[in-house]
């Protein structure tokens, strides 16, 4: 009897570890980056990514995972762009401003979805009808209705006057589904988009593995119409998702994955001056920036000091050192990701460059002004490394001309809820970005009406000159270069917010791709690759 | 002893209750916005306020508080997820299995390479063998878990590519996580099984087994070790305890989506049901874990049976008084 256990035992053992031996070949052999047919031809690519969606439901949270892959599945009605709209259509095929307030579209009449529904215009009704009770897009509080008017003519209403660059929020960051389709799904395609892309889900591994396959009859089949999101150069598009960006550079070294645009400063090197891989610098969107509390709590609200700390600092150390000198400098509290940046205008050569005897200067100014003999302010910067050794850095420029400066570095959602009190911070240090207009994203933190619960905008300014610059600029009638440029001097001349700079993503990609694509989000668009 | 297990289950209930209650209150007074943490930080606070009063954030802390619990008790239901607006048990049961896989591979190299280590060198006392166990615990310890985990995935990943070095998939994935996230344990179970073999090794009975001719593997193992597992198994349930909720870097740098990184995520973006489903969660299966080192103690040794049966007895008995 005892024998018998312990031979059972044995094998037991034995055929675990063969097992798991067997398995282990398994997992590493199977797991391969492209694929070919017979012919040679490509037929499927794998992408690393860091997140997973969590949900592939068409209006659920945005996050990084959603923002690399659904755009496989869903669509909608147009697709951002560098062009003064701010974008190019996608369902639609025509548009008009009809009044202040109203934008009239019409959606290409043979749109169909994977389920073979046909989308008309009151799926966009109901679209963003059903998004807008979610509630997880702040823009689409801005509207006040949207209306089919016909098969395939849609009305878009606005509360208020938009502002520059609304209609093409609107339009670029709304999927849009048919009914049908919808309610078919007792989950409402949570696990099983259905959707009018160029692409269908095949399968999903939650937190591992995501498989899109081209559709055959995807409906719009004039190729010369079709935006980058609509393209199929390859059949099959897997994604790996893989949150530490160590790992996913090993993954892709061991020929596992064939492209990202997660990799790393540090890591990219291991891919630089390597015939089998090409790495492509991408400037990110975001800004690091310094903005102050003006509320009359603190010291900030005082215009010489605000300067005095503005020369204190050089942003090019904060680069050097933040971002291991990866990225390049700002002139402006924006970057030339947006459409409404004018660098060349903003880049003349002073803005905001070191000077501590001009800090001194201000500062003194600001001594004589308010009668007080010294200074202690608190830097809030979220626990992002780069943050976090911006506000290490600031405090020992502003030491250095002789202002006490303490850091509060806590978690970006921590950081969201104490920029609220105005007794918590004195400078703020955070990313900000607007991959269309600043005027209707960043800047929003300009508009005082936004913030009705306290005095002033997001910062505590209290400034009618500001806010008048601001409704200049970004009301659709008035934008201009000249109006936004008059905003961004007003910024500097007040030393309101400094933009110092932004920082470079790297996107890598195997030499079995000539040429990648990247969407406003900075993510790859595999469908638009070229292939070799 | 059913009766003794019967009564252990009953008394996590106002375990799980206390831990629900401080987990509530924890999350409730933490700085930070959940509204925010959705909508970002370029939201106006019209559509702030409207996301708030969605998730009910605006309702005072007891009523919230009541709500939580009315829910959870009645209705068993513990909130959707704001990410992704699907029940947390769903998400948390999606994940919960890679955990467990993975605290169960930890716990299986614990065993088989932390308990012979600790006989060897326990036997060998004093010897440069004890010296080479005790130095392989020490190095155990002293190792970062995420550091020979990137080293493990580089060299057998990577050079070798002979097992997976991120992702889910079969047992395979399991491996290189499960030696990564086993060191410490497998150090403190050598630690252990030396100290409890040395106070067992010179007893009476042990010497009576080796005059009776036995073999020094069965005297070692069949009589020795038996008697020196009690403490054994108790360091084994903790660190089971730990890896199930302790995994969280295993599981980043691995890849694993496990229930450590959905709870980390949940943290960063004030997700608190799935915060408050995870604890729990977690907190009732350490409960139960502990209640099953409890079972194997019984097993293992007679007396503590005979105790438990005797607590579980007199539970009853006293039940059957006051009716």
């Amino acid at each position: 009897m005892r024998k018998r256990n312990k031979l059972i035992s044995v094998l037991l053992a034995a055929t675990m570890l063969v097992g798991s031996l067997a398995l282990g070949g398994c997992g590493s052999s199977s797991s391969s980056g492209t694929e070919t047919d017979e012919s040679g031809s490509l037929t499927s690519v794998t992408i690393g990514a860091t997140a997973d969606p969590e949900t592939m439901s068409p209006w659920g949270v945005r996050n990084l995972g959603r923002v690399a892959t659904c755009f496989n599945v869903y669509e909608s009605m147009a697709e951002k762009a560098d062009n003064e709209d701010g974008f190019v259509g996608v369902l639609i095929q025509d548009w008009e401003k009809k009044d202040d307030y109203t934008y009239s579209c019409t959606l290409y009449d043979y749109i169909t979805d994977s389920a073979g529904n046909q989308l008309k215009a009151s799926d966009v009704q109901f679209s963003y009808e059903t998004a807008m009770a979610g509630g997880n897009f702040p823009k689409l509080a801005d509207l006040d209705s949207v209306t089919a008017t016909g098969d395939y003519t849609v009305d878009f209403t606005f509360k208020n006057k938009p502002k520059k660059g609304s209609i093409a929020t609107i339009w670029t960051e709304i999927y849009i589904v048919t009914q049908a389709a919808y309610e078919a799904d007792a989950d409402h395609m949570s696990t099983k988009p259905v959707g009018t892309g160029p692409y269908t889900m095949t399968d999903w591994v939650s937190g591992s593995t995501m498989t899109f396959e081209a559709r055959d009859d995807f409906w719009q089949t004039d190729e010369s119409l079709r935006a980058n999101a609509q393209k199929q150069n390859i059949p099959e598009i897997k994604y790996q998702f893989i949150s530490d960006t160590t790992q996913l550079a090993m993954a892709m070294q061991s020929g596992e994955i064939d492209a990202s645009a997660y990799v790393s400063a540090l890591d990219r090197v291991q891919f630089e001056n390597n015939d089998a891989w090409t790495v492509y610098e991408n400037p990110q969107s975001l800004v690091y920036a310094m903005q102050f509390n003006c509320s009359d709590v603190s010291p900030c609200s005082n215009e010489n000091l605000r300067k005095a700390i503005a020369y204190s600092f050089d942003s090019q150390d904060f680069l050097d050192n933040a971002a291991d000198g990866v990225g390049e400098l700002v002139y402006g509290f924006g970057s030339n990701y947006s459409v409404d940046y004018y660098e060349d205008d903003y880049n003349d050569g002073d803005y905001f460059n070191k000077d501590q005897d001009l800090a001194k200067e201000y500062l003194q100014k600001y001594y004589d002004e308010t009668g007080e003999t010294s200074v202690h302010l608190t830097i809030l910067a979220a626990s992002g490394s780069e943050l976090s050794a911006m506000a290490e850095l600031l405090a020992g420029n502003l030491k250095e001309i002789g202002i006490d400066a303490e850091l509060n570095i806590v978690d970006m959602t921590t950081a969201f809820a104490l920029v609220t009190d105005p007794t918590s911070f004195d400078i703020d240090l955070g990313t900000e970005g607007s991959s269309t207009f600043l005027v209707n994203h960043l800047w929003n933190e300009f508009d005082a009406s936004q913030y009705p619960e306290w005095d002033g905008d997001y910062m505590f300014r209290t400034d009618d000159e500001l806010q008048s610059l601001y409704e200049a600029a970004s009301n659709e009638d008035t934008w201009s270069k000249e109006t936004v440029e008059a905003f961004q001097n007003y910024l500097d001349e007040k030393c309101y917010a400094i933009g110092c700079f932004r920082t470079s993503d790297f996107d890598v990609y195997s030499s079995n791709i000539s040429a990648i694509v990247t969407d406003a989000t900075s993510s790859l668009v595999p469908g638009a690759f070229t292939y070799k | 002893m059913i009766k003794y297990i019967i009564k252990r289950i009953l008394l996590m209930i106002p375990v799980l209750f206390c831990v629900a209650v401080i987990i509530f209150s924890i999350m409730y007074f933490v700085p930070g916005d959940p509204a925010q943490a959705i909508l970002g930080s370029g939201a106006s606070q019209e559509a702030l306020a409207i996301k708030r009063e969605e998730l009910g954030l605006n309702e005072p802390f007891l009523t919230q508080l009541g709500n939580y619990l009315y829910n959870i008790i009645f209705k068993f239901d513990f909130g959707n997820s704001y990410q992704t607006n699907t029940p947390v048990v769903t998400e948390i049961l999606t994940r919960f299995p890679r955990t467990l896989t993975f605290a169960i591979c930890c716990m299986i190299i614990t065993l088989i390479v932390g308990i012979p280590l600790g006989v060897t060198a326990a036997v060998h006392r004093g010897g440069w063998i004890d010296r080479l166990c005790t130095f392989i615990a020490l190095l155990g310890v002293s190792l970062p878990d995420f550091w020979v985990g990137l080293m493990l995935a580089l060299i057998f990943g990577i050079k070798l590519g002979i097992l997976p070095a991120y992702g889910i998939g079969g047992i395979s994935h399991y491996i290189l996580p499960a030696i990564a996230g086993s060191l410490g344990g497998v150090a403190m179970m050598t630690r252990q099984t030396r100290s409890s073999m040395l106070e067992v090794i010179h007893s009476d009975y042990v010497t009576t087994a080796r005059a009776k001719g036995l073999s020094e593997r069965v005297v070692l193992y069949k009589h020795a070790l038996p008697n020196a597992l009690i403490p054994l198994i108790m360091v084994l349930g903790g660190q089971f305890g730990q890896c199930l909720g302790g995994a969280i870097i295993i599981e980043s740098v691995f890849s694993i989506p496990g229930l450590g990184t959905y709870l980390t995520a949940a943290v960063s973006a004030r997700n608190y049901p799935a915060i408050r489903g995870c604890v729990l969660f977690l907190a009732f299966a350490f409960g139960m874990v502990m209640l099953l080192v409890d079972v194997i103690f019984a097993f293992v040794d007679p007396r503590i049976k005979a105790q438990y049966e005797n607590e579980g007895a007199g539970l009853f008995r006293r039940k059957g008084k006051k009716v």
